[in-house]
């Protein structure tokens, strides 16, 4: 092994690298790029630059209305995982190993399951209990999906917080409710903020569970389903572009937020070792 | 921030603690005077930080009371005791700096803003942590977490303070720093300390009372040189300090005075308070208390196996038949026997303690 035939592996490495970038990249990039392209036409050539698909799709009300359902789905399905979600970290943190295990296994299932398998059965059990298709029932089906996600990064924060922390609380005074509002709570909500924006974000592209518990309303998966099989629409360039900018910017802050916590614990800890050992 | 006589009267008594296969506690009692700076000393597992954990609140007892200043607390959660713990790892919140770190438990009881901004700065002087106020707990060194974590407990004005082995994370000196730093707000406080720790110089040097614990019991409960000088059972002599603790037999014939035989050997050695009914049992002798004499000028008679160089003294190690006896001299004695002499050993009748058990 001599120098050369390293370099010659980092290039290699280089181009390799370089052109899975260009293939996972490539199609988004394409799909922003021709959003801004005049009418009347889907692809290349790229001519007449402007916002003339962004003003068709503000003024359809098919997308707006199936946006407005995709974000407040999103949302509904995110605080209830939020909530829960937390709820049952802080329970299965106190829970034994045993009984922790088997918490584990039940609430991870589902991420297993076929979602196909989990839109059917959903579908027979509304309708065998008689309860028609609408909203709530396609927020069911996402609380569903969206919660074990949130679950596992929620534990992953609490479960890494020391018990003693709430024991320092306690001895100074405050009840669980306190303990937790003031030592759990700013110890930990970066994560729970970042475990609830990938909810949110898991929500908002859903297909196969939302097509079989609508009903008759839209989510933007669904519109954009429908569109296609009846041919396709450069409207769905500007429509694509905004859901990639809103993902971005969600994924970035929320990465900003955990990453920054998780930074800044280990310096804690780091630190405080070395200056309980010195 | 001086308070005479503000230490709570805790009174434990026959408190019991199991955990699934494990006895942490076996009937433990123990009283515990106003304003006392008791210390729960043992080896680790012995039961002294379940005791501690039982009267802070974070563990209950199976068995038994904990009452504090006649009011029985047994059952009362922690954060509704006036009691505050100073753990073993300072556990600092890191979201908070260390003015809001002392300020925690009077903001948690709801303390008027000036109130609490006068007793923090108060506290502070008395931790010798003033002009720390803004500091964050990953800007501090482990001696000065510890402070913080001091005055965050004491800060409440607790009945009782209870301390887990606060020291033993710190470097030697900090740790002698700090010794005397706690005894100065013991004294300046008047609150009663229940101590916990397996550090027998840091249990001497601090306590009134110390209480030698050993498989979720109290052997022994008594002032420093009690427990020091006069053991009452095989485990507090072998436990506390480095005494020679040797088996022996009780000769029925005593010419002058108690007389027994150590296990195996000819050596006899003088014991007084022997109770009556005893055949065999233990003796304890401290290093100190021995001398080392020609080998015909004493009833103990070894051949020395080591002589180490310990600073202030000098030690070494005889065996006398299957036993070994170590014997401390003063620097400048050195000289007087080395390894493969053969020397005797004189005890000192005062010192030598009878053991049942």
């Amino acid at each position: 092994m001599g120098r050369k035939p390293a370099l010659a592996n980092r290039i290699l490495a280089g181009v390799f690298v370089t052109a899975v970038f260009v293939f996972l990249f490539a199609p988004v990039l394409i799909v922003v790029v021709f959003s801004f392209q005049g009418p009347p036409r889907l692809g290349p050539p790229l001519e007449d630059i402007g916002l003339h698909w962004y003003r068709r799709m503000f003024n359809n009300t098919v997308y707006m209305d199936a946006f407005r359902n995709t974000i407040v789905l999103a949302a509904i399905s995110m605080v209830i995982a939020l909530v829960l979600g937390t709820m049952t970290a802080l329970g299965l943190r106190r829970a034994g190993r045993r009984l922790g295990a088997l918490g584990n296994i039940l609430f991870f299932m589902p991420l297993a399951t076929p979602s196909l398998f989990v839109g059917l059965a959903l579908l027979a059990y509304f309708d065998t209990v008689g309860v028609p298709l609408s909203h709530g029932t396609v927020a069911v089906a996402h609380f569903l999906w969206v919660f074990p996600y949130f679950l596992i990064v929620a534990r992953s924060g609490l479960d890494r917080l020391d018990p003693q922390y709430e024991e320092v609380g306690a001895d100074l005074g405050l009840a669980p409710l306190g303990q937790f509002r003031r030592i759990v709570l700013p110890l930990t909500f970066p994560i729970l903020i970042g475990g609830a924006v990938l909810a949110f974000s898991l929500s908002t592209d859903e297909f196969v569970r939302t097509l079989f518990t609508i009903g008759p309303d839209s989510t933007i998966p669904i519109v954009l389903w429908g569109q296609f099989r009846r041919g396709s629409d450069p409207t769905v360039n500007a429509l694509a572009t905004i859901l990639l900018v809103i993902s971005i910017t969600a994924a970035i802050a929320a990465l900003g937020l955990v990453g920054a916590r998780f930074n800044r614990n280990a310096r804690t800890s780091g630190r405080g070792r070395k200056g309980v050992a010195g | 921030m001086t308070q005479q006589g503000s230490g709570g009267r805790l009174v434990v008594t026959g408190v019991r603690k199991r955990f699934s296969q494990v006895v942490a506690l076996d009937g433990v009692s123990l009283d515990f005077r106003e304003g006392e700076f008791v210390t729960l000393l043992g080896p680790s597992g012995c039961g002294k930080t379940t005791l501690l954990r039982i009267v802070a609140g974070f563990d209950w007892p199976d068995h038994g009371t904990v009452v504090l200043d006649g009011q029985d607390i047994t059952r009362l959660p922690p954060y509704h005791r006036p009691v505050n713990t100073v753990f073993q790892k300072p556990v600092l919140l890191p979201h908070l700096d260390v003015f809001e770190n002392i300020a925690f438990g009077l903001r948690s009881r709801r303390m008027p803003e000036d109130s609490i901004r006068k007793t923090v700065t108060g506290m502070l002087e008395v931790v010798r942590l003033a002009g720390y106020e803004r500091r964050r707990s990953d800007e501090l060194s482990g001696g000065q977490a510890q402070r913080v974590n001091l005055a965050r407990a004491l800060v409440n004005q607790p009945r009782v303070l209870l301390l887990d082995e606060p020291l033993s994370a710190l470097d030697l000196q900090v740790r002698m720093e700090m010794q005397a730093e706690l005894k100065r707000i013991h004294r300046e406080t008047g609150v009663t300390f229940l101590y916990v720790t397996h550090d027998q110089q840091e249990a001497m040097a601090m306590s009134d009372r110390i209480a030698v614990m050993n498989e979720g019991m109290i052997r022994q409960s008594g002032t420093p040189m009690d427990v020091y000088h006069a053991p009452n059972c095989y485990f507090v002599a072998s436990f506390v300090g480095n005494a020679n603790v040797l088996p022996v037999i009780v000769d029925s014939d005593h010419e002058t005075g108690d007389c027994v035989r150590v296990a195996d050997t000819d050596v006899k050695v003088r014991v007084e308070d022997i109770p009556e009914d005893v055949r065999n049992g233990w003796i304890s002798m401290r290093p100190e208390t021995l001398r080392l004499t020609p080998p015909d000028e004493a009833g103990i008679v070894g051949r020395v196996t080591d002589r180490s160089f310990l600073g202030a003294h000098v030690m070494w190690r005889v065996d006398v038949g299957p036993h070994e006896i170590r014997v401390q001299g003063e620097v400048g004695e050195d000289g007087v026997a080395r390894s493969g002499d053969l020397v005797g050993i004189r005890p000192d009748p005062r010192w030598v303690r009878f053991l049942r058990d």
